[in-house]
């Protein structure tokens, strides 16, 4: 992890690294727009110390076109950052790592299925890489009643949680609004969040604790190693079929 | 409209441009290699007459990793895609098409979401860009027509359905297996469909016919229809948003 020695990286030879992604973006009237980042941060050092992975610094900076409108956000174009993960992934198979694990933080990079599938279609077996974000964890978390709204998108009743948890002081929960729009999500590629929800929440904030942000944590970054180690395991034992070790 | 002429278009003048994708990849035992191209050609040319569109010819090749294994899908890179489409998106704008409608017709292209997303976000109001899927399974299940109750990828009743009505000298139902794999469809970035389905396909072709066919490639045109006009009716109402157009 980044905070070793290479001497003491050498000596661990991790074969599993952990790439942290968040964003910077607006997060409604309660959450710092750092939102994104700060769980990526934590969830990526959780998961790293359960799969004993190398972890990378979390990326600050992806793809949210979707909240355009208020000062605060800021993206890159989702083409470049297709290439800054390929390059990042590509000096980390260099070295040795055979396995790389995305922790996603913000549920808007599209462009990442195409990246994922594009390099294990190239790559596998010498290279494995899969991703997780909210989608493995929050139907486990609403069975467990750990988490007790549905339909949450973006700064709701889990992120807020999560929030409290890691850095309360820059929550606000006297500002909180709940809204779900109506729309289906795919309206984002039609429209900022701020032509669905005036106040750029989708989901329902007030709900949320602090006691509730830790369980969320803990418990999703067991489900995250688990779902990780399940993909590498599926990975692993294909075979050359035909042409292709895809 | 591609088989008018230059004068004949100008006359016309339409506003909506309709590019429908396909893609080369293998359909199982009893489909051809064609199938989404042929697909999109029909759709492409039943949404550009219902819209009074300008159709381009339906695009045959996009990105379908997920099924390497077999001779015969044939690929291109996601980010080659997103600069092929976004060079023929802006041709259209140039010469003054506002409107452009993508119909989708091989589910596998994961880079359109941003791309929509990413050219809705940089060039509305001038320009503004929908897309649907000939997905009509939900109305048509309940309605009775469609008789497989889960939810199909590749290759199953509905698509072979349609190409019995499209081109039945091509399908093959004597050869036709039925499977729905127990895995969830994020797989296919981890390995392709033949680690999943042994015979390529997901749902249930035996079940197809030519009538029910032509009940889905009538009611997914209107869809498709539909979704894209309350798409551009939403893009079209919003005014400016903070600095943002989007």
């Amino acid at each position: 992890v980044y905070w070793m020695t290479a001497d003491e990286i050498t000596e661990k030879n991790p074969e599993t690294a952990i790439i942290p992604v968040g964003s910077l973006e607006q997060h409604g009237p309660h959450l710092p727009v750092m939102t994104d980042w700060a769980i990526a941060m934590e969830l990526g050092h959780r998961v790293g110390e359960k799969l004993d992975a190398f972890v990378l610094p979390a990326l600050p900076i992806s793809t949210c076109r979707e909240h355009m409108g208020k000062k605060g956000s800021v993206w890159m174009e989702p083409l470049t950052f297709y290439h800054v993960m390929e390059d990042i992934i590509m000096s980390l198979k260099t070295q040795g790592f055979r396995k790389v694990g995305i922790v996603q933080a913000h549920g808007g990079i599209f462009i990442m299925t195409p990246l994922v599938r594009d390099l294990n279609a190239k790559y596998n077996p010498d290279l494995m890489v899969a991703v997780v974000d909210s989608s493995a964890a929050t139907p486990t978390l609403l069975q467990e009643g750990i988490l007790q709204t549905r339909g949450e998108i973006h700064a709701g009743e889990s992120e807020t949680a999560r929030m409290l948890a890691i850095a309360p002081d820059s929550v606000h929960m006297e500002r909180a609004v709940d809204y779900i729009p109506s729309e289906p999500r795919s309206y984002l590629n039609y429209g900022s969040i701020f032509r669905l929800s005036p106040d750029g929440v989708w989901g329902n904030p007030t709900a949320a604790s602090q006691e509730q942000g830790e369980r969320i944590l803990s418990r999703t970054a067991s489900l995250y190693a688990d779902a990780l180690c399940e993909a590498f395991t599926f990975m692993e034992k294909k075979e050359a079929f035909g042409y292709s070790c895809f | 409209m591609y088989w008018l002429t230059a004068d004949e278009i100008a006359a016309k003048d339409p506003e909506l441009a309709i590019i429908s994708i396909g893609s080369i990849e293998q359909h199982s035992h009893h489909l051809p290699v064609m199938t989404d191209w042929a697909l999109a050609m029909e759709f492409g040319r039943r949404v550009a007459e219902k819209m009074n569109a300008f159709a381009l010819p339906a695009l045959p090749i996009s990105n379908c990793r997920e099924h390497m294994g077999k001779k015969g899908s044939v690929w291109m890179e996601p980010l080659t895609f997103y600069h092929m489409m976004e060079d023929i998106v802006l041709s259209l704008k140039t010469q003054g098409f506002k409107k452009v409608g993508i119909v989708l017709c091989h589910g596998g292209v994961f880079i359109l979401t941003p791309f929509i997303r990413d050219m809705n976000a940089k060039y509305n109001p001038d320009l503004m860009i929908a897309m649907a899927e000939p997905d009509a399974s939900a109305l048509l299940h309940q309605q009775g027509v469609l008789e497989d109750p889960n939810i199909e990828i590749h290759a199953g009743e509905a698509e072979t359905s349609e190409m019995l009505a499209i081109a039945p000298e091509t399908v093959h139902m004597d050869r036709a297996v039925d499977c729905t794999p127990d895995a969830k469809r994020s797989y296919l970035s981890y390995g392709s469909i033949f680690r999943l389905s042994p015979h390529g396909v997901w749902g249930k072709p035996s079940l197809a016919s030519k009538e029910k066919g032509e009940i889905i490639l009538e009611t997914a045109s209107d869809i498709i229809v539909d979704e894209l006009n309350k798409a551009f009716a939403f893009i079209e109402s919003k005014e400016k948003f903070g600095y943002s157009n989007f």
